[in-house]
Formats: structure tokens, C-alpha cells, sequence
């Protein structure tokens, strides 16, 4: 088993054993991927900020849960993917629609499209309008390294739905682009 | 020809096996449109990674999360904070749960009878300006209410407290807890009403008179209701009780008695007025009862027989 793999589990460990180091240790190993994670889900600093938080208080009461079936990452990256979503719930404004006026506000003003005329921009822009959980497969997938199989799991989906997700996703970004090509 | 498109992202990932990634490079080499999509793709992490790259974390989540933690675990014990009292607490309320279902549990006419009885008593020694009546008569309720708490003749649920996953013992400690403060609560109110004829400085003397020898009797009543039924349990607490008072110079006035059988009834009375040795051979039966419980289960076979 991977030493890395040993260290985290570990860490839980001793968290089930109300060790208030090993969760800043855990914090002070994961926290840049939890709060990047929890950021590209809400969208919000304040609420990913909160979002940690919480998830770091669920981890404190159950890591004596944890189970060595995944590593330990999914399983904290699942902890952070339900209290990210639940403060997005309260919200007052349906997600969809917030998500929906960016991308049209995107697609759409003239001033959008001379801000967006190279391909990182109009990523940029299309990523932040991108439903959360079409942001939080890519992410999985291409920042926080992990599996087809542990996305699922953090998402509680299908391995088939993260795909889709993904086709998804890239199928918006790739009509973005090109109608800000048309648009030139 | 197989296009790959599904396979694009995990192979930019980095994670699809060697085989198919190697068959895809070959692909993406002759095609072009496959080419341009594996560039968004590649474009697409990318992005995500220097998006995700800068940013930057609360240095001090963690610490706000424990502060967090600890009013939640604060909360979690409203009036217990001491660890050594969070431990006792589960069993404490074990306990008071069993005392109120036991309570419960006990003959319904046992409560009034017994108060109705100590009523009576404090009128007629008020009448009769004796207060002794309710030291004479304080032990024998208490006796006969013990006696009739439990069995298969006294409980009406015998046969569900027979089968409790609880065990006979504590059922029979937590009975005799509740009846024996309920006796005690209602003596202690009978023997107040007795300030009405004896002076306030006697009350505590009074009091030390009667308690000892109902201890004793409500623990002898209770073991022998235990091997030999309520009944007779009843008659025979009843029989030592009374016999104290069979001096036969007193019966017969006037005779001279026989004054072997009126010292045996004189040392008798020393012993029933004295507290230390009342108790101690009552803690001794109490004891013996809880162990007897271990060996009169098979009387609920004889019951249902």
C-alpha cells in the first residue's frame, strides 16, 4: 500500500480518536484541493469557506466510520461534495436559472465576446456557467485525480452519469466557443 | 473507424490503460477532428488546473471548524459536563427507568391500602393520645405491602416479568425501592402528624424507634414471600412481630406466669429495640433474597402448570 495512502488513513484514524492535530494536519495536506473543490461546486468563496468547515466537522464526527475501501481523499471529496451542495440549497434563487442567465449573458453581449476572444477567457467563462455538477465532474476528473469509479462514488452517481456529465459539459464549452468564433 | 470520444477525457486525466491510449494517439495522428477535440479537452483541464492552481485556501478553516466542534460537543451535554457524570449518566437512567416501570408494576391497591391504613392509625392514636400505635403499626403495613409485590399471585404481569430479559433481582430491588420509600414517605408523614400529642425533641427518638424494626420486618416479609408464598410470609412476619407483646403476667392479670416464657419475651423485646443488630440481620435477609431469586424461578413452571 502506497505510503501516502497509509499516512491518510492514519490521520483519519486518529481523527476517530478526537486528535485535534491530525485534522489540522489533514487540513494542512487537503485543504487547498477541499477549498478548490468546494469552490468549483458553489461558486461562492464565502459558501465553499463554509462548505469546508462543515465537511471538516462531519469528518471529526465520522471518521471512525471510514471504511479502507476507497482512499481516504474520495471519501473526505464525497464529505465535501454533500455540504457544498447542501449550502447551495439554500440559496434563495433556483441554481439553474443562476447558471442558465450567466451562460446566455455570456453568449450574447458584445462586450462578453471582446472579453472572451481567446480560448482561455471563453473557458473561463463557460466553466463559471456550468451547473455545479458539471463543474464538479471536470474537476474530479482533471484537478483532483481521481477515478471514473471514486467520481462516481463523491457524487453518488453512476459511473455512466459522470460521463455524461463530462460529454456534457465539454458539448456547452465547445457551442460557447463556437458561437463566439461566429461572433467575431 | 473508431473515434475514441468517450475515451478523451481519461486519457488526458491520465487515466486509460496504455493499450487504448496508445491505440488512440495512433487515431488522433490521422484524424483531425479527434485531433481538435482531444485540444479541447487538453484546453479544457488545463483550465480547470490553473484555475484550481490559484486558489487559495482559509489558512484557519480548520481551526474554526474545532472551535465549531467544541460548542457542538458543549451542547451535547447540557447538565452533565463532567466526564465522570456523562459516564454515570446512561446507568442512572437505567435505573430511574426500571424504579418507574416497577412502580407501575406493582399491585394498583397496594398504594391506597397502605396510606388508608397509616391514616386510620394516626386518628386513632391521635384519639387515644398513644403514639405508639403507629410504631406498632408502621412495621406490620410495611411487612404486608412487601410481602404482596411480587409472585404469581400478587403480579399480575408475572409471567412477562418472568420472561424479561431483566434480571429477577433487579426487579425485585427496584419493587422494593419504590414501595419500601413510598412505606417509609408515609410512616415519616404519620409520625409527623404525631406532633400534634408528643413534644417536637421527641420526634427524632420516635422516629428511631419504628424504623429499625420495619426494615426488619419488610425484609423478613419479603424472603419468605420469596421461598413460601405471600400468605404466609404475612402470618408468620405477623406472628414474630406480635409475639413481643405475650407477656403472660400482663394477659392474665393477677397471675404469676411463668417466668421462664416472660424472660424469653423481655430479652425478645431487647432485641426488636435494638437498631444496630434489626438492621444488620436485615441487610443480611435483604441480601439473601436477591440470591434467592436465582432458585425460585422454577415457581412460575409450577404457576402456568
Amino acid at each position: 500500500m502506497a505510503p501516502e495512502l497509509l499516512h491518510d488513513q492514519e490521520l483519519l484514524r486518529r481523527i476517530a480518536a478526537k486528535d485535534e492535530d491530525a485534522l489540522k494536519e489533514l487540513y494542512g495536506i487537503y485543504g487547498q484541493r477541499l477549498f478548490a473543490y468546494a469552490l468549483r461546486v458553489t461558486n461562492d468563496e464565502a459558501r465553499a469557506e463554509d462548505a469546508v468547515q462543515e465537511a471538516l466537522i462531519v469528518i471529526w464526527q465520522k471518521a471512525g466510520g471510514f471504511r479502507s475501501e476507497g482512499r481516504p481523499i474520495a471519501w473526505i471529496l464525497g464529505i465535501v461534495h454533500n455540504t457544498a451542495l447542501k449550502s447551495l440549497r439554500h440559496r434563495t434563487e433556483r441554481i439553474s436559472n443562476v447558471m442558465e442567465n450567466s451562460l446566455v449573458a455570456a453568449d450574447l453581449s458584445p462586450e462578453e465576446h471582446l472579453q472572451v476572444n481567446q480560448q482561455a477567457n471563453l473557458l473561463h467563462q463557460g466553466l463559471k456557467g456550468l451547473s455545479p455538477e458539471h463543474r464538479e465532474a471536470l474537476e474530479l476528473i482533471f484537478y483532483q485525480g481521481l477515478s471514473l469509479e471514486e467520481a462516481a462514488r463523491v457524487c453518488l452517481c453512476p459511473v455512466g452519469t459522470i460521463k455524461s456529465r463530462l460529454s456534457y459539459a465539454r458539448q456547452r464549452l465547445k457551442g460557447l466557443m463556437n458561437r463566439a468564433e461566429a461572433g467575431k | 473507424m473508431k473515434h475514441y470520444l468517450d475515451e478523451m477525457p481519461l486519457y488526458v486525466a491520465g487515466e486509460l490503460d496504455e493499450k487504448t491510449s496508445k491505440a488512440l494517439e495512433d487515431h488522433i495522428a490521422q484524424c483531425e477532428s479527434c485531433r481538435e477535440e482531444l485540444n479541447l479537452w487538453q484546453a479544457m483541464a488545463q483550465t480547470v488546473r490553473e484555475e484550481d492552481s490559484r486558489v487559495i485556501a482559509p489558512a484557519n478553516a480548520a481551526q474554526i471548524a474545532l472551535v465549531k466542534i467544541r460548542k457542538l460537543e458543549d451542547k451535547r451535554l447540557p447538565s452533565w459536563r463532567m466526564p465522570l457524570f456523562s459516564g454515570l449518566r446512561k446507568p442512572l437512567m437505567g435505573a430511574i427507568n426500571l424504579l418507574r416501570v416497577q412502580a407501575l408494576m406493582v399491585r394498583h391497591d397496594m398504594w391506597p391500602a397502605v396510606a388508608g391504613v397509616m391514616i386510620l392509625s394516626v386518628i386513632v392514636a391521635l384519639i387515644s393520645k398513644q403514639y405508639r400505635v403507629i410504631a406498632f403499626v408502621g412495621p406490620l403495613v410495611a411487612a404486608a405491602s412487601l410481602a404482596g409485590m411480587s409472585g404469581p399471585g400478587q403480579d399480575a404481569a408475572y409471567e412477562l416479568t418472568a420472561s424479561t430479559p431483566t434480571s429477577a433481582w433487579k426487579i425485585l430491588l427496584a419493587r422494593l425501592s419504590v414501595v419500601s420509600a413510598y412505606n417509609l414517605g408515609i410512616s415519616l408523614l404519620a409520625s409527623a402528624a404525631m406532633l400534634l400529642i408528643i413534644p417536637a425533641d421527641l420526634l427524632g427518638l420516635f422516629i428511631l424507634g419504628w424504623l429499625a424494626p420495619m426494615a426488619f420486618l419488610s425484609c423478613l416479609a419479603l424472603l419468605l414471600s420469596v421461598w413460601i408464598g405471600t400468605n404466609n410470609a404475612i402470618v408468620l412476619a405477623y406472628g414474630l412481630w406480635l409475639l413481643q407483646y405475650f407477656r403472660i403476667s400482663i394477659m392474665f392479670n393477677g397471675t404469676a406466669g411463668l417466668p421462664a416464657w416472660d424472660a424469653f419475651i423481655t430479652a425478645y423485646q431487647r432485641f426488636w429495640e435494638s437498631p444496630t443488630l434489626l438492621l444488620a440481620v436485615a441487610a443480611a435477609m435483604l441480601t439473601a433474597t436477591l440470591f434467592s431469586t436465582r432458585f425460585t424461578d422454577h415457581r412460575l413452571a409450577q404457576y402456568q402448570a
